[in-house]
This record gives C-alpha cells, sequence and structure tokens, in this order.
C-alpha cells in the first residue's frame, strides 16, 4: 500500500513535470516563429497599410496578413511592372497631396524615378530592418542602398548564367564554356559544324543585362545622384561589341528578341547554349520553347579571360516603403516589405529567384523537384555562386537602357540595317536620354 | 456653256432664298433666332469651354512657368521652356515623321473619298447604296476593335494578306512595322478607317448641289466626266475643306496608333514618334509639364495656322450658297 502511494505521487510528479518541460519548450519553439511576430503584430494594432503590386505577389501579401492579424492591409494591384501609368499615378498623388500607397512594389527603373527628387516617394529603412536581415542580402541589397541609406528591399534577382543543352553538347563532344572568349570560338565552331543552331539573341530589352552588364561595360553607373558615366569607348564594351558583331554576322546569334512572338518558332529548341537570367529554365526553356525534359541545365555565369566573376541580373523586383507613412503606419509598412523578402515559406514558393541568401539552397531545391533539368547539381551551384557574383557598377536610372536597345539596335537588325550603326545609335541615344533627364553625363 | 450653267446656278438659289415677310414678324424672327440658335449650341458651347478652352488656356499659361529640377537644361526667361522643347533631339523627327504621314495619307485619302462619292452620286442605285454601307462598316466599329484588326493584318506570322509581306521579303512584325514604314501603315490604316465615313458626308455635300444646276449643265452638252470636275467639285469645296481639316486636326495629333505599334514591337518603334506622345513623355516621364505644355501650344498653333489657311482656301464658312 505505500508502496503504491509513493510510486502513484512519483508518477503523477513525473507527468506534471513532463508537461511543464514539454509547454515550456512548446513556447519558446512558438517564440521563433508564431508568438513573436504576433507579439509584433499587437504592437502594430490599428495599423492600416496599401500595399501596391501586381498581381503575382498577392500570395505573399496575404501570407503577410495572416502572420500579422492586426494590421489592416488593403490590397491595390496593377496587370505589370514596367508600364507608364504607375509614374503617372505617383506624379498625381504629388500634385494631389495623398493617396499615396504605404508599401510599393515593382522592379528597379520604377525605383529610379521613385527616388528622384522629382517624384520623391521613397523612404529611408536602414533604421526599420534587422541589421541581421539586411546582411542576409550580401550585395543584392546594393541596388537599394544610396548615400548610406536603404530605400527599399529586394525581392527577387535574375542572376545571369549559362544556359546549354547538355544532351546535345554531349552528342557533339563540347563542354560549356567558361570565359567570354571561349563561348565566342564555340558559338563560331557550331555556327560552322551545325549550322541552324543558335547560341543566344540579341534583340531584346533584356540584351544589355545579359551582354553588357557582365562585362562591366558602363551604360548606367551612377557615379552621384545625379551623375552618370556613359562610355561605349571604354574597353568593357568595344569587347561586347566586337562579340556580338562577329557573332551576329556568323548568324549563330539570333538578331530577334527572346520575348518575340516568332520566338519559339524561329529560335525555339534550337537554342543550344546562351547566357541568361535565373528564370529561363522554367520560362523560357521548358514553357516558352517547349524543349524536352532532362537537356536543359547551366554552368557557371562566364566571365572575361584574367578577370574576376561578375554577371549581370536580367530584372528584379522590389518593395519600396512610403516616406509618407508615419507612426504605426510606417512601422507596419516596414514590417510588411521585411516579412515579404525574409520569411521563408514565402520565398521558396515564389516563381523567381530570391534576393535574400538563406533562403536560396530551399529554392533550388524547390526547383529541383520537378525533375525537369538535367546535371541538376551543377545547375544549382552555378544558380547559387551567380546570385553573389552580381557587379553593382552597373545601376538603374530614369533612362531604361534595354529600351534604348530595342529602339536603336533592335531596329537597325530587324531593319536590314548593319548591327555597327544601331550601336553607334544606341550610344548617341543613351547619352541624349540620359541628359533630357537632367543626369550629368561623365565618360 | 459655262457661265449659263453658273448664272442658272445663282438664280436658282436666289429663287430658293427667304421671301420677304411682314414687319412684326421679321422682327420676331429675329428676336427668336438668337436664342435659339444659343440654346441649341450650349451643351456643345460648355463642353467646348470645359474640354478646349480652359484647358488650352491653362497649357498656355503653364508653358510660360519656370520648369523645375531639370539642372542644365532649366534655362531662363519667359520662353525658356519652348527653347528647351525646340532644342529636344527628338522634337524635329516628331513633326516630320507626322508630317510624311500626313503627305502619304491626306492627297490619296482625299482622292479616294471624293472620287468613290462622285461615282457614287454619278450612278445611284441599289450599287451605289450597298457599296457605301461596306465602306462605311470600319468606321462604325470601335476605334481599338480597328487597331486590333490591323495588328493582326500587319503580322506576316498570321496576316491574311502576308503574300503582300513577303513579296517584300518580309516574315515578322518587327521587320514590317519598321519606323520607315510607318508613314505608309498608318496612312493604310487611317484610309481603311475613315473613308466610309468621310464619303457619307461628301454624299451630304453632292446632294445640297440642285438638280435644275446638274439639268442644266446636261443641256448645255456636258460629258459626266465634266460635270463631275468642273460643276461638283467647285460646289463641294467647303466639304472638301471640311475633309482636309479634321484630318489634318488628327493627323498631327496621332497618338494611339503608333503608341501601340510602340508596345507591339517592343520598342522598335520608338515610344516619342509624334509630337503629341513626345508631349506625353514630358509630362509623365520627364515630369516637366511646362515643357508639355509648351510642345502642346506648338501642335496648337501649327493646327491653327494650316485650319485657318484650309478654311480661306476651301471657303467653308462661307454664305449658304453651295
Amino acid at each position: 500500500m505505500r508502496w503504491h502511494h509513493r510510486r502513484t505521487r512519483f508518477g503523477v510528479a513525473l507527468v506534471v513535470a513532463t508537461s511543464i518541460v514539454v509547454a515550456a519548450s512548446a513556447s519558446i519553439a512558438g517564440a521563433a516563429n508564431g508568438s513573436s511576430s504576433s507579439r509584433a503584430s499587437s504592437s502594430l494594432a490599428g495599423a492600416h497599410i496599401t500595399i501596391l503590386a501586381d498581381t503575382t505577389r498577392e500570395p505573399a501579401i496575404k501570407a503577410f496578413e495572416k502572420a500579422y492579424p492586426s494590421v489592416k492591409v488593403t490590397i491595390e494591384t496593377y496587370a505589370n511592372t514596367g508600364n507608364n501609368g504607375l509614374e503617372q499615378k505617383f506624379a498625381l498623388y504629388n500634385q494631389a497631396g495623398s493617396g499615396w500607397p504605404d508599401v510599393f512594389f515593382s522592379n528597379g527603373n520604377d525605383l529610379a524615378w521613385a527616388s528622384s527628387s522629382k517624384i520623391n516617394y521613397t523612404a529611408n529603412i536602414s533604421s526599420g530592418v534587422p541589421a541581421s536581415l539586411q546582411k542576409g542580402f550580401g550585395h543584392n541589397l546594393a541596388v537599394c542602398e544610396s548615400g548610406g541609406k536603404l530605400y527599399c528591399l529586394p525581392n527577387d534577382i535574375g542572376q545571369v548564367v549559362l544556359w546549354y543543352n547538355a544532351t546535345l553538347f554531349k552528342q557533339w563532344g563540347y563542354s560549356p564554356p567558361k570565359t567570354w572568349q571561349q563561348y565566342e570560338s564555340l558559338s563560331l565552331k557550331i555556327a560552322k559544324d551545325h549550322p541552324g543552331y543558335f547560341t543566344g539573341l540579341a534583340g531584346d530589352v533584356n540584351a544589355p543585362d545579359r551582354y553588357l552588364w557582365p562585362s562591366g561595360c558602363p551604360i548606367s553607373t551612377l557615379l552621384a545622384k545625379n551623375t552618370v558615366k556613359i562610355d561605349l569607348k571604354a574597353p568593357s564594351c568595344t569587347r561586347v561589341e566586337s562579340l556580338l558583331s562577329t557573332l551576329l554576322a556568323a548568324k549563330v546569334v539570333s538578331p530577334i528578341g527572346l520575348f518575340d512572338t516568332d520566338a519559339p518558332t524561329q529560335v525555339g529548341a534550337k537554342l543550344v547554349m546562351t547566357p541568361g537570367a535565373s528564370w529561363y529554365g522554367q520560362f523560357i526553356f521548358q514553357a516558352d520553347f517547349k524543349d524536352p525534359a532532362h537537356q536543359i541545365t547551366a554552368s557557371l555565369p562566364l566571365h572575361w579571360a584574367g578577370e574576376k566573376a561578375g554577371t549581370g541580373d536580367e530584372g528584379g523586383g522590389l518593395w519600396m516603403v512610403s516616406r509618407h507613412a508615419t507612426g504605426k503606419d510606417l512601422a507596419a509598412a516596414i514590417a510588411a516589405a521585411t516579412y515579404v523578402t525574409t520569411n521563408h515559406k514565402i520565398l521558396t514558393t515564389n516563381v523567381t529567384f530570391p534576393a535574400y541568401a538563406p533562403a536560396q539552397n530551399a529554392w533550388i531545391d524547390g526547383l529541383g523537384k520537378s525533375g525537369y533539368f538535367a546535371d541538376f547539381p551543377q545547375l544549382k551551384h552555378a544558380l547559387k555562386t551567380a546570385a553573389s557574383e552580381i557587379r553593382t557598377d552597373t545601376n538603374y536610372t530614369q533612362y531604361i537602357p534595354g529600351n534604348i536597345w530595342s529602339q536603336t539596335v533592335t531596329a537597325a537588325l530587324s531593319g536590314g540595317q548593319s548591327f555597327a550603326s544601331g550601336w553607334n545609335a544606341f550610344g548617341t541615344q543613351l547619352d541624349q536620354q540620359a541628359l533630357s533627364f537632367g543626369y550629368k553625363v561623365k565618360q | 456653256m459655262q457661265l449659263e450653267t453658273a448664272s442658272a446656278a445663282r438664280g436658282v438659289t436666289a429663287a430658293r432664298g427667304q421671301r420677304p415677310r411682314s414687319g412684326l414678324r421679321r422682327k420676331m424672327n429675329r428676336a427668336r433666332e438668337p436664342l435659339s440658335a444659343y440654346l441649341l449650341a450650349s451643351p456643345y458651347l460648355i463642353l467646348l469651354a470645359v474640354a478646349g478652352l480652359i484647358p488650352a488656356g491653362y497649357a498656355l499659361v503653364e508653358s510660360f512657368e519656370p520648369s523645375s529640377g531639370l539642372g542644365e537644361l532649366q534655362g531662363h526667361g519667359l520662353f525658356a521652356n519652348y527653347q528647351r522643347v525646340f532644342s529636344d533631339y527628338r522634337f524635329d523627327s516628331a513633326f516630320l515623321h507626322v508630317g510624311e504621314t500626313l503627305l502619304v495619307w491626306l492627297p490619296i485619302f482625299i482622292v479616294i473619298v471624293v472620287g468613290l462619292a462622285l461615282l457614287m452620286h454619278q450612278r445611284p442605285g441599289r450599287l451605289s447604296r450597298s457599296v457605301q454601307f461596306i465602306l462605311y462598316l470600319p468606321g462604325a466599329l470601335a476605334g481599338i476593335a480597328n487597331f486590333v484588326l490591323w495588328l493582326f493584318i500587319l503580322d506576316p506570322t498570321v496576316s491574311p494578306i502576308r503574300f503582300l509581306a513577303h513579296g517584300f521579303g518580309e516574315t515578322t512584325l518587327d521587320q514590317v512595322a519598321q519606323p520607315a514604314h510607318l508613314p505608309i501603315i498608318l496612312a493604310a490604316m487611317l484610309i481603311f478607317l475613315g473613308t466610309g465615313t468621310w464619303i457619307v458626308i461628301v454624299f451630304g455635300g453632292l446632294n445640297n448641289i440642285p438638280d435644275e444646276v446638274l439639268e442644266a449643265a446636261m443641256i448645255d452638252g456636258a460629258s459626266s466626266w465634266q460635270i463631275a470636275w468642273k460643276v461638283k467639285l467647285p460646289l463641294i469645296r467647303p466639304w472638301i475643306g471640311y475633309l482636309t481639316l479634321v484630318n489634318i486636326a488628327y493627323g498631327f495629333q496621332l497618338f494611339l496608333e503608333p503608341s501601340v505599334l510602340s508596345q507591339v514591337t517592343h520598342g522598335i518603334i520608338s515610344p516619342t514618334w509624334s509630337p503629341n506622345e513626345l508631349s506625353y513623355t514630358y509630362a509623365y516621364s520627364l515630369l516637366d509639364t511646362g515643357g508639355a505644355a509648351a510642345l502642346s501650344v506648338i501642335l496648337l498653333a501649327v493646327t491653327m495656322l494650316i485650319g485657318i489657311v484650309v478654311i480661306l482656301r476651301s471657303n467653308l464658312l462661307g454664305e449658304g450658297r453651295s
């Protein structure tokens, strides 16, 4: 009887102790994700913010709403980034003196006018975003930084790697080039031995991003807030001019654009190699050109022989916070921008490559689940390495080199004129447009 | 023969003129006329003021206000905005573009419209009426629907008339919609769109010609060609003037067609191809409202000048005699 009592008391004590330990550890674990944001959420109670973004970001915003239930969020959407109507909207908000969204999602070109002195929309959020999170973005934060201040948080990046058709390369006995010089000689070889195949496209608005940016060619280098460096005669530019001129003449780089309606028929699966952004795999090769599975992979981005690694960036979104927001609304807006750009669950389900380094491996693994790519470990290594190699000496300005490229180079190529005449017009227009926006142009 | 016909024309219109009325009725008519005329015109006058005169006045004032934040381009003096706009590297080419388009489009358009109207007037009947109806259809469709139709016609990969493009060695939309081809493309589009509508209007002018004049001419022994050329054509000069005036105004203010073509060709056509597009860029991309206003005023002045010349030459605002 006595033994039974002691046993029972001991048993009860054990159960109670265990449940206390379990409860304590649960709350500690909960503090790591759930209750810390709910605590933060409650400190923002009463905040009401408006978020202006494109329709693709709605899931991320809704996830923020769920994590911060005491913040009231109004979502306004527009069809796609890079349309003129957005700057119009903000000019009108400035005139009216009200109506600005608290959070604004768009791309680097829109950041240029949003942070300009004319529109003057973006807030400096460097003190509102924890330093540890800022560090997680690495070099990719540079696009948002200016004069020691932080004007946005990057959402995703389109780091340029070298895509190629592993099946055909194996068949032909080629290995992927490592330098731009090797890219040129291999392209000429393919032109000779396998005519009809392509190793690049030169006619779309992203062409400067994948050909000029990795070379460090100065077409939009910000020396100061309103001073740019444009110098097409620099060696870093002339070597790209020579490369493209040679490959276009050999008809192994196509003069049409990546997004042209006839790109799938004219180029399509005959594109055996090209520098291109991290999103080419799913959106271009798989969806657009319909290459069969297990053929496409990517290797490390090309670099110029003897120089250190550096690549370009074909687009990427970023989140800006309004300078006109105050108090709880401002805090909630910063919390929203921080949440959607650093939350692992959102980032790994995003369609494009996250700018936030800690989430990148998980995103790449998600890409691998589709089973579409060949040699996935190599692809993973290429994407991860290139993510931290984007050169920071090409910046976003109010004039858009990609559009100027279309008007000059693409127009010349499709009109039967020489690439050289298009290139010269490109240089002239860059200067003129930069001046018309009020930039000082230095060589 | 000509003099007889002309005097017959004057006599007929004189005969059709107002019969003298009694004194009181005349006074009442004169008093009632201005009031009813104003009442009828007032909705238009109000809209003209709100959507035309007041914005034009505002633009004029704004064009003399100094713009800010333009750095070296700021300029000084009352006409700073005008100087800046004049020296813009896109100014000359923008006006050149619409000028070329008008030169290609207008003569062909006027000849087609007036020629077809005269032909149909010559042979009234079911064929003429059904042709008129068919020609009118494109104009009756909403403008943007027509334009989308033209995007299909221009793209050699889907166009029903792609043999034309292939004949020139063009296989992609980018090759067809080259900046150098744009005047011809726009001329074709605008002729397709406007022919039917304007034939109806010119036809109205032709119907206004009294039958006695035409009979007199036929009795004098004039052939159909001579009647068309020497009788009908001079009498519809005001209608041709109206046709020219409205279409010159539209041509100078071209915006929609080059703008959409620019987007569809991913920027091969410059987004500042026409002066109106350049003004739009000034307002919403460069955020230079002074420059945009100056450019608008320049456009207005050019169009008004040409308009005045056309009105005077075609006797558009002449007396009621046709």
